[in-house]
């Protein structure tokens, strides 16, 4: 079954102590956000590891083991960068109709 | 599936996109001179076991069960595809081959595999251990399984990429009624809140809801709009008979969403088998059907833009 995407983001996402005035993550540079993709009853395990080099240029080995851990482990980090970066992935993955969503690493 | 062996030799199509298709075969200079050395090798006999099997008179103990195919057969086929790949390999040149040398490529290069590995289980009273087996053999199996892949793609697929990046399509009765509802299956609701369409466009930020919300905002019409061009070339490619690998790719993002309508649709789900015991009756049934039809066509598509990368 699909592992539901919303609470690993919730996990990672602490709200801002009262009283201390947050940081406004949108400026948060340091950390990289990652791109992760879920797994899903539908897409074909063939054409995810086909978008997965199309997208990010990988070899058919790493695009396949990106694939498999997608499939086995219900999701898979398949790329991280800045915040730009990841959204055009996330983007790029969408239209392809794979099931992404980006989150900073800790 | 692994990534670090070499291609060897492959087949391709060379004809002119609207004409007959012409195959040529194309040797790999970095695997051809081993290649050949195992193909002279087990046409000479160095290889005990396949020795053996190939000088008995008897079928091949069960190895083909229809009794159409005999030893004898069988050895003729090897030694006839041992001396086509030699040649392919020994050219440094594309070496055409006829549309029929093709149609019998695939089932010599998976009988010729079939039978070594007959033979070494008879040998050996046990299957071959793959952990034991010397690098050329390995290169060998592996190349004759890939030519007879490649065979098959080229005999069978619609979809088939020329060196020239040119995709030669064969359309087959039937294509355009499937692929024309799946693109309106996804027509109808592209714009709509229809829960069928959940999976098109997906939440980026997990379950942060204002990001989320600004995402929709932001990158929902351009999905729409990209998916809306998807559609339009799929339709235009129904039409014609060749295309490029980007226009294919184009296709291949058209049906996959066309999958993710009618699967959502269906609630489809890893284990495919609940959905398969006789409740699904009428409109379902069919969409079943449908769904399954077009997970076939993109599989075919998938090999070939697979190919060209």
């Amino acid at each position: 079954m699909t592992a539901s995407p919303g609470s690993v983001v919730a996990s990672v996402q602490p709200a801002a102590p009262i009283g201390v005035v947050a940081v406004d993550d949108e400026n948060d540079l340091d950390r990289p956000w990652v791109v992760l993709v879920w797994n899903d009853p539908i897409n074909l395990m063939s054409y995810v590891a086909y978008v997965f080099r199309k997208l990010f240029g990988y070899s058919e080995a790493k695009a396949h083991d990106l694939m498999m851990q997608v499939h086995t482990n219900g999701r898979a980090a398949v790329s991280s960068g800045a915040r730009d970066e990841a959204e055009r992935d996330v983007f790029r993955l969408h239209e392809h109709g794979l099931w992404a969503t980006m989150q900073q690493d800790d | 599936m692994t990534g670090n062996r070499g291609t060897g030799p492959t087949v391709v199509e060379t004809g002119e996109p609207g004409g007959e298709p012409l195959f040529v075969l194309v040797p790999d200079d970095d695997e051809r001179d081993r290649l050949l050395r195992w193909c002279e090798g087990a046409a000479r006999g160095d290889d005990a076991p396949l020795a053996v099997r190939l000088a008995s008179p008897a079928g091949p103990d069960g190895l083909i069960d229809d009794g159409v195919v005999t030893g004898a057969d069988l050895a003729e086929a090897l030694r006839d595809l041992l001396g086509a790949v030699a040649t392919a390999v020994e050219s440094s040149h594309p070496r055409p081959v006829t549309a029929g040398a093709i149609e019998r490529l695939p089932y010599r290069c998976a009988g010729i595999v079939a039978f070594w590995y007959h033979a070494v289980e008879r040998r050996d009273g046990r299957d071959p251990d793959p952990e034991r087996l010397d690098e050329a053999t390995v290169e060998a199996l592996d190349v004759l399984v890939r030519l007879a892949e490649d065979c098959d793609l080229m005999l069978w697929s619609r979809f088939i990429a020329r060196p020239d990046r040119v995709v030669r399509i064969r359309w087959r009765r039937g294509d355009a009624e499937g692929v024309t509802a799946a693109l309106a299956a996804v027509d109808a609701v592209l714009e709509t809140d229809d829960p069928a369409v959940t999976r098109l466009f997906p939440t980026a930020y997990g379950d942060d809801r204002d990001r989320n919300a600004g995402w929709d905002a932001l990158q929902r019409g351009e999905l729409i709009d990209a998916r809306r061009a998807s559609i339009t070339i799929a339709r235009d490619l129904l039409g014609r008979r060749s295309c490029t690998l980007d226009e294919l790719a184009a296709f291949s993002r058209a049906i996959n969403d066309a999958r993710l309508v009618i699967g959502t649709r269906l609630d489809v789900t890893e284990d495919p088998e609940p959905r398969r015991d006789g409740r699904l009756t009428g409109r379902d049934g069919k969409d079943l059907s449908h769904y399954e039809w077009l997970g076939l066509l993109l599989e075919e598509v998938v090999r070939t833009l697979d190919r060209g990368l």
